[in-house]
Formats: C-alpha cells, structure tokens, sequence
C-alpha cells in the first residue's frame, strides 16, 4: 500500500485531502507544521509527499532537499499548491511535479499511480 | 460652389510682438542653429520657457558658440547629432540634461544650392513625462502582483469547498451524519474565508481611491484601540504587547488604522504557536529619518519572497516572486506610497518579522523613545 504525507498549513485542506486519499486506498498521514516535518516523515515512512507551496516558516528547496534526506525511501514529492506558478517553479525546488488546487480527486489519484509506478520501474 | 465673400480667410500672420509673447509661452525651448566659418555651432535664435531655464535665449546665446553654452557632457552628447543634421539626416533624439531629460526634434534647413544651411527644432523637457511613466509602471507591477495574491489567496478556500464537495459526493454510503457535519463546518468556514477576502478587496480599492485626509494622527491610541479589538476576537491568547507611547505621525487616520489592523493582526496570527507571543509597536531612527515599527517574534517568512513589495517604483522583475503576502500587505504598500512614504520588511523564517514604515517624505529623526509601555 502507497503511503502519502500531506504537507499543509490549512488544516481543512490536510484533512480533506487525507479522508480523500485513504478513500482511494492509500495509506494517509498530515502535518501542518513546517517544524514537525522531519519527524512526521520518519514516523509515516512516505512514499509520496505533498508539499504545499507556501507555509509560514517554509524555505521550499532546502525543505524538500532536508525531506528526502530524511528519509530512508526514494520520495516522490510533488508540490502541492494554489499559487500561478506551480507549473514555473517545481523544477527548480526539486520536487518531481505539481498538483494546482482546486484539484479532482482522480486527477490526483492517477498522478501518484503514475509516479509511483515509474519509480517502481526504475528500482 | 461657393461664392468669394464666403470661401474661409486665411488669417493673417501674427504681428511680430504677439508672436515673440507666444513663443515665451511654450514650455519647450525653440531653435536655430547655424554652423559658422570657425567651424563651430552658434545659436542665432532660441526662445522658450526651456530656453530661459537654461540660460540659452537668444539674447544670452548670441555671438558664444553653442559649446560655450552647454555643460560638456551634454554637448558630447549633441554634437553627433547636430553634425548629422548639417549632412541632412536629421532624427530626434532623448538624453540627459543635469537632472532633466530632453527631447530633441532637429530639422534640417535648406539653401539653394540643396546644402544644409541651419538647424532648427525644439527641444522638450519630459522630466515629468518620464517620472509619470515610471510611475505608472509601478503602479502596473503593484496591480499585476496584487491579481496574483489575490488568485492564490482565493484558491485556497475554494479548494476546500471544492474537496468538500468531492467527499460528499463520494462518501454516500458512509454514515452520512458525521461526515455531512463535519464537512458542512468546513465549507462554512471555507465560505466565510472567501466572503472576508472579497472585504479585503474592496479596502484595497478604497485604499486606492478615496481622497487623503492627512492630520496628525496619535498612532499609540489608535493602536490600543486596535489591540482591544484583536483581545477581543481571541480572548484567549496569551501575548505580550508592547506599545511606545506618545507616536504620531501625519496621515489619513483612517487609512493609518487599516495600516496598523493589518500589521498588527499579522503579527497576532504569525505568533499563534508561540506561548511566549510578543508583538511591539514603537519607533525608531534609520537613516536620518524616524520609522514607525511593528516587530513581532513568530514563524517570520522568507525574505526573498516579500521583501521586494514594499520598494516604492522599483521595476519588479517578477510579480510571482512575493505571491503570499496577501491582499491585506498589497493594501499597506499601498496606503504608505500614496502618503509619499514607505515599508521595508525584515525577517528570517522562523525567527519573527520587522515591518519598519513612514508616511511622510521628509520627517527628521526624533531621539528614540526609551521606555516602552507594556500592555499585557
């Protein structure tokens, strides 16, 4: 089972998003902290993780360069985010693609599928 | 077809004294120059209200070679030209004139013989041209910027609504009561999140256009009045802020308010995680003028993210690069700049934020207050 963290200051959007993701049958976790992340990901172990773009106290590259060194998987991470330039920046962090909100559940669904599934590839 | 009496009259030339009152009257600075037998540029006639301001009227121009008249760089500048313009190709051009910027319009004369016998032209000042553009270019960046905020910040609610929605759709064979209710409470909120932003819209567009009533404000009251209002929101938080007495400044007092609400309700929401939440609002001196400062020691932000809002007509280079400072801060940089003034901010994630403003273009530096109320 896929295991995903979601990373979101908005409490309404991790929780929502998290009731969504164990509907489709993964294994779901939330934080809303940028301080309880590293810790957050040792106690999940995620497979994937949703990083939002914008939280108070969050630097986005070394956010996520200090996620994937803390954990001991090979992470997708794709940033999770309401602002214009997602589609602009998650290169640049180093993430491995985007999701825009408002987002439909499948559209996320198939996105973690695929991702998920390349990597198993390349392993 | 028309008979004589009523075909239009040409009107008659200007008699030489009205004329000569009618080209004082034009801002511009109105020419004709001549190349001499030295080989050099005279100025046989010039006139204009520019012509006066620089000292190159015809009365004070005659019988000096044009780079008599003219500071060296600038008659660097204009040679080519101008020697360009005796070959016959004349062209306009812009440069700088000390601290002006002036538009050349030349226009070759020419002789019988199909040589180039005088220049004449005007020259324009578009100082004020140029500081409006700037302007207006500031101000564009501000709006484009402000659309960003405002797509990010609307997103967000309506993404809520939208996943809400999409769980109850889906869940229809959950048992309903506790999943509806507890979703109900979320687009509720969520409703309200969008109804509050569409508020803040409109104090920006308020911000922007009512006329500016400036009188000295006693910022100390206005901000007690404010902080009563936030302990009256939030009961209870515990925070400790800290209110220099005795600040002034001049300004609209209603627009000082939603600077001040906006300031120190961030600072309020930024210390939420803290026990130990403190928030002060005092002056200081930077720079030989005195700045207003509310200083709290929350989560803080990235300061590459907002830092570049706040300077007044700087050419943003990217509007996406201080997405996440809301509404609310676009409105702030914006009351500041119509007072002529500004807002500067200071912060490191995790470690607080320094938002340091003024109102006014030339307020000198007060000695620094050194008791500071505390207001539990």
């Amino acid at each position: 089972m896929i295991r995903v963290l979601v990373i979101d200051d908005e409490a309404d959007i991790a929780a929502t998003t998290v009731e969504m993701l164990e509907l489709r049958g993964y294994n779901a976790a939330s934080v809303t902290d940028v301080a309880d992340v590293p810790a957050a990901i040792k106690r999940h172990e995620p497979d994937v993780i949703l990083q939002d773009a914008q939280m108070p106290g969050l630097d986005l590259k070394p956010a996520i360069i200090a996620a994937r060194g803390a954990s001991r998987k090979r992470l997708v991470v794709l940033i999770f985010t309401a602002s214009v330039d997602a589609e602009r920046i998650w290169r640049i962090v180093g993430a491995d693609g985007f999701i825009e909100k408002p987002f439909k559940f499948d559209a996320l669904h198939n996105e973690i599928e695929r991702r998920t599934s390349v990597r198993a590839m390349q392993s | 077809m028309r008979s004589r009496e009523n075909q239009p009259r040409l009107s008659d030339p200007l008699p030489d004294v009205e004329l000569a009152n009618l080209i004082d009257l034009v801002p511009d600075m109105v020419f004709r120059f001549e190349r001499r037998s030295d080989g050099l540029l005279h100025v046989t006639y010039s006139e204009g209200r520019l012509a006066q301001a620089l000292h190159l009227t015809t009365r004070e121009a005659r019988d000096r070679p044009l780079i008599d008249l003219v500071p060296a760089d600038v008659f660097e500048r204009i040679l080519p030209e101008y020697e360009q313009c005796f070959e016959g190709h004349a062209r306009e051009f812009v440069h700088a004139w000390g601290d002006r910027v002036v538009h050349h319009r030349p226009q070759a004369v020419f002789g019988p013989k199909g040589e180039v016998v005088a220049v004449i032209g005007a020259i324009t000042d578009e100082s004020e041209l140029q500081r409006v553009s700037r302007e207006l270019d500031a101000s564009n960046d501000e709006l484009v910027a402000f659309s960003y905020n405002v797509s990010h910040d609307l997103r967000t609610p309506l993404t809520i609504l939208d996943s809400c929605l999409q769980l109850l759709e889906e869940g229809k064979d959950t048992p309903a009561s506790e999943a509806v209710g507890r979703n109900m409470v979320r687009m509720r909120n969520a409703s309200q999140r969008m109804a509050k932003l569409i508020q803040d819209l409109l104090g920006f567009g308020r911000a922007s256009r009512s006329e500016l009533q400036l009188q000295e404000v006693d910022v100390t009251a206005v901000a007690r009045g404010v902080v009563e209002r936030l302990r009256a929101e939030d009961p209870a938080r515990r925070i400790d802020v800290r209110i220099q007495p005795g600040l002034t400044c001049r300004a609209d007092k209603i627009l000082l308010r939603n600077v001040l609400e906006q300031l120190l309700g961030n600072a309020w929401k930024y210390t939420g995680k803290r026990n130990d939440a403190r928030v002060e609002l005092g002056s200081l001196a930077r720079g030989g003028r005195e700045w207003l400062f509310v200083k709290d020691n929350g989560v803080g932000f990235d300061p590459l993210r907002a830092g570049r809002l706040f300077h007044a007509f700087e050419r943003l280079h990217d509007p996406a690069d201080f997405e996440g400072t809301g509404i609310g801060l676009a409105t702030v940089a914006r009351i500041l700049r119509r007072h002529g003034g500004a807002i500067r901010a200071e912060a490191a994630p995790g470690e607080g934020a320094t938002f340091l403003f003024h109102t006014s273009g030339s307020r000198p530096a007060k000695t620094p207050v050194k008791t500071l109320e505390v207001h539990a």
